[in-house]
């Protein structure tokens, strides 16, 4: 048994370390097309459906979606992307 | 009068229902013009269809509150056309009433159009109303 124990643990800690080191990054973008009622609640369904995405914020008075995604999973591009693909063209937006 | 007993076989000008038929396709194609730009998007997320494609619909947007109410005029002039009291009308102008409308176990005496211009009435209405009640409803879902 012992022989087995200690590769286990090596093992398990290197998957929560290779997690960890996965840091939830956060984006925000730039929408400027957002100009309906029902877009803001369009915009966020479909950052949500992008796998890797865990929050998205989607300010309507500001024309701004904050996303949160797990860099690991997915890119600022897959979620420019989606939002594009939904009919609303994005832009990575500096201002926090 | 004379004009219609040149054309005996043609209804009378106020038969129900007469004309409704093209204001409810101007009702239903407005009506969805003008959701076009705003709930078709959502419908299209939740269903899984995307493509940039969208975006163009989107441009539609500046319009649909002149194509909504477009949309809800058309839907009233149907509305007078199909629901509008027939026999009235008919006496008014002297036309004899047609013996089949005045049978005393007739629920409701030719007073309407078909039943299926009332069915196809009220789909466009649902059709119409609901992405208007979508939008405006929409806030709640920040």
């Amino acid at each position: 048994m012992k022989p087995i124990v200690f590769p286990t643990l090596v093992l398990v800690l290197a998957l929560c370390g290779a997690s960890a080191a996965a840091a939830p990054q956060q984006v925000t973008l730039t929408v400027p097309t957002m100009d309906c009622a029902t877009c803001p609640i369009t915009i966020k369904a479909a950052l949500l459906k992008v796998p890797g995405v865990s929050k998205a914020q989607v300010s309507y008075e500001r024309r701004r979606a904050q996303v949160t995604f797990d860099d690991a999973k997915t890119s600022v591009a897959a979620l420019t992307k989606a939002t594009d693909d939904a009919g609303y063209p994005s832009f990575v937006s500096d201002a926090r | 009068m004379t004009s219609l007993a040149a054309r005996p076989d043609h209804a009378p000008d106020d038969s129900p229902g007469r004309g409704s038929a093209s204001a409810l396709w101007l009702a239903g194609l407005a009506a969805l013009l003008a959701s076009s730009c705003c709930v078709l998007p959502l419908v299209f997320v939740l269903v899984g269809i995307s493509g940039a494609w969208i975006g163009y619909l989107t441009r539609l947007e500046p319009y649909s509150l002149w194509l909504d109410g477009l949309a809800v005029s058309a839907l009233c002039l149907a509305a007078w056309r199909i629901y509008r009291p027939r026999l009235p009308a008919l006496a008014a102008r002297g036309t004899p009433v047609p013996a089949a409308c005045t049978a005393p176990d007739v629920a409701q005496p030719c007073a309407t159009a078909r039943p299926a211009l009332r069915a196809w009435f009220w789909v466009i209405v649902v059709l119409t109303l609901l992405p208007i009640v979508v939008s405006l409803s929409a806030p709640l879902f920040y």
